[in-house]
């Protein structure tokens, strides 16, 4: 396992993509630090990371973006943690979706379904009761896909 | 692995009442949860969609109104007396698998495996280190009483582990966790000092008898041998990167005095004092102070003994250690 050392940056540029892909109602980042790792990995927490000068470092506060691709990516945990008051690039999901969302299946969006009018393309946060649960990816078509994590994937959750 | 009670037998001197004992060890545990109160807000919501209560000012846990949730489902249970916001179960059978554990509004831990944290005190602000930390309950209980203000450093040496950890985390939403995978007995002395440090070592396990999990312990007569070496390799480690005037709490879930009160007299020296502590609504047994011919330290009378019948939970020896401040 390649070990790289977790630094403390500037959060600004994430926060703002955060807050135009989102729109929440309010700053979720507020007195909230942000470290990467690496090229790919952004993450988002309130610990001090100064003295842990070793690289075997493994992870701090909540793993938040990806930035490594040609579009970056949230994370399940990221949304669930600060995407809870979104106002848009959000799907709302009624009960029988969400226990397929959850486990790991996509979730079927009709052609005349009202809720695609508003939905932007690419990766998207879902939620349940007003809850925020996890992260999918749209493109237009009828099929949402599920991006939970698969040791987190629960089939037949408990709701 | 069957219940061996002949595994036990050696320590029928210290325990008050061996029936009660060996009757404890027989049934199964009961499923504890405690609510997070990071998580109050999505509860709230959830709960609010629902038509169950919500307001969550009038709830500083969040545990009423998770139990409301909980309870709708048909879930009966008891308050924790001791731990706000704590409950136990008796029927309950995949709580792990609900929408509310996916995200992070309780987490499920052993009775007992909750006292550690409390004996800690965090306090926001501190540098703390958690030092054999998987799967993260005592870290999360950490986090959450310091209020995400200051760091814990959790460590955990197995790869395995430490992504068990880091889920835990991530789902309980705590914010001021950084997580190593160092071993701890090599762990960089750099890294501190620390306020504060938990080592929950690594332990042959006998408290978890009643989880159907038997002690691989078998009765070893010497010092030394077995897990104590590790123990205190690991507990001489801590003390070095403990701040002058810290605390630590060493604790296992195993019963033997090898693995508890006999490695607290090898690893430590006059700079550390063995401190007494209690929890109003846990019945907590003393320490012992002589073992296998040896005399202890006599402080060693401070450690707190928590028996599977003393308060119907697993078995756990807590110890808190204050550090001298430097001359």
């Amino acid at each position: 396992m390649k070990h790289l050392p977790f630094i403390e940056i500037d959060g600004e540029p994430y926060a703002r993509w955060w807050r135009d892909r989102f729109d929440p109602v309010n700053d979720p980042f507020l007195r909230m630090r942000f470290y990467q790792r690496g090229r790919a990995k952004v993450w988002v927490g309130t610990a001090g990371i100064a003295n842990l000068r070793s690289t075997r470092t493994d992870a701090v506060g909540i793993h938040l973006l990806r930035i490594g691709g040609r579009f970056w990516k949230p994370t399940s945990a990221g949304i669930v943690a600060f995407g809870g008051s979104a106002r848009a690039s959000v799907i709302d999901l009624d009960r029988h979706e969400t226990v397929k969302f959850l486990a790991g299946e996509d979730v079927r969006l009709a052609k005349d379904d009202v809720r695609r009018e508003v939905l932007p393309r690419g990766f998207i946060a879902v939620r349940y009761h007003g809850v925020a649960i996890g992260c999918a990816e749209w493109h237009g078509g009828e099929v949402v896909t599920s991006l939970i994590p698969k040791n987190q994937r629960i089939k037949k959750i408990d709701l | 692995m069957a219940f061996k009670i002949d595994n036990f037998r050696h320590y029928v001197d210290l325990i008050d009442d061996w029936d009660a004992f060996v009757d404890a060890c027989k049934r199964p545990l009961p499923v504890v949860i405690w609510a997070n109160p990071l998580r109050r807000e999505v509860l709230g919501r959830l709960n609010h969609a629902d038509g169950l209560p919500f307001s969550i000012e009038e709830d500083q846990t969040g545990g009423d109104f998770l139990v409301a949730r909980l309870r709708a489902r048909g879930y009966e249970c008891e308050e924790v007396s001791w731990y706000p916001g704590a409950y136990k179960f008796l029927d309950f059978p995949k709580p792990g698998r609900t929408l509310e554990h996916l995200l992070g509004i309780y987490h499920v831990q052993e009775e007992v495996s909750l006292i550690p944290s409390v004996v800690l005190t965090p306090r926001p602000g501190e540098l703390i280190l958690d030092m054999c930390a998987a799967p993260g309950g005592k870290t999360a209980q950490i986090s959450v009483a310091m209020a995400s203000e200051g760091t814990v450093v959790a460590n955990d040496v197995r790869i395995d582990r430490l992504r068990a950890l880091r889920s835990n985390c991530e789902r309980l939403g705590l914010l001021n966790v950084a997580m190593t995978g160092h071993d701890g007995t090599r762990y960089p002395l750099d890294d501190g000092p620390f306020d504060a440090i938990l080592l929950d070592v690594p332990c042959s396990c006998e408290g978890n008898i009643r989880r159907g999990i038997g002690a691989d312990y078998e009765p070893q007569g010497t010092f030394l041998t077995g897990r104590s070496g590790l123990q205190a390799t690991l507990l001489g480690r801590a003390w070095k990167m403990l701040a002058p005037g810290g605390r630590l709490v060493y604790s296992t879930c195993t019963f033997a005095p090898e693995e508890n009160e006999m490695v607290l007299d090898y690893s430590l020296r006059d700079d550390a004092h063995i401190q007494p502590f209690h929890i109003s609504g846990l019945t907590a047994s003393p320490g012992v102070t002589t073992w296998l011919g040896r005399e202890l330290r006599p402080d060693c009378a401070n450690v707190s003994r928590f028996w599977p019948h003393s308060n119907d939970t697993g078995g756990f020896t807590v110890a808190l250690v204050r550090k001298d401040v430097a001359n």
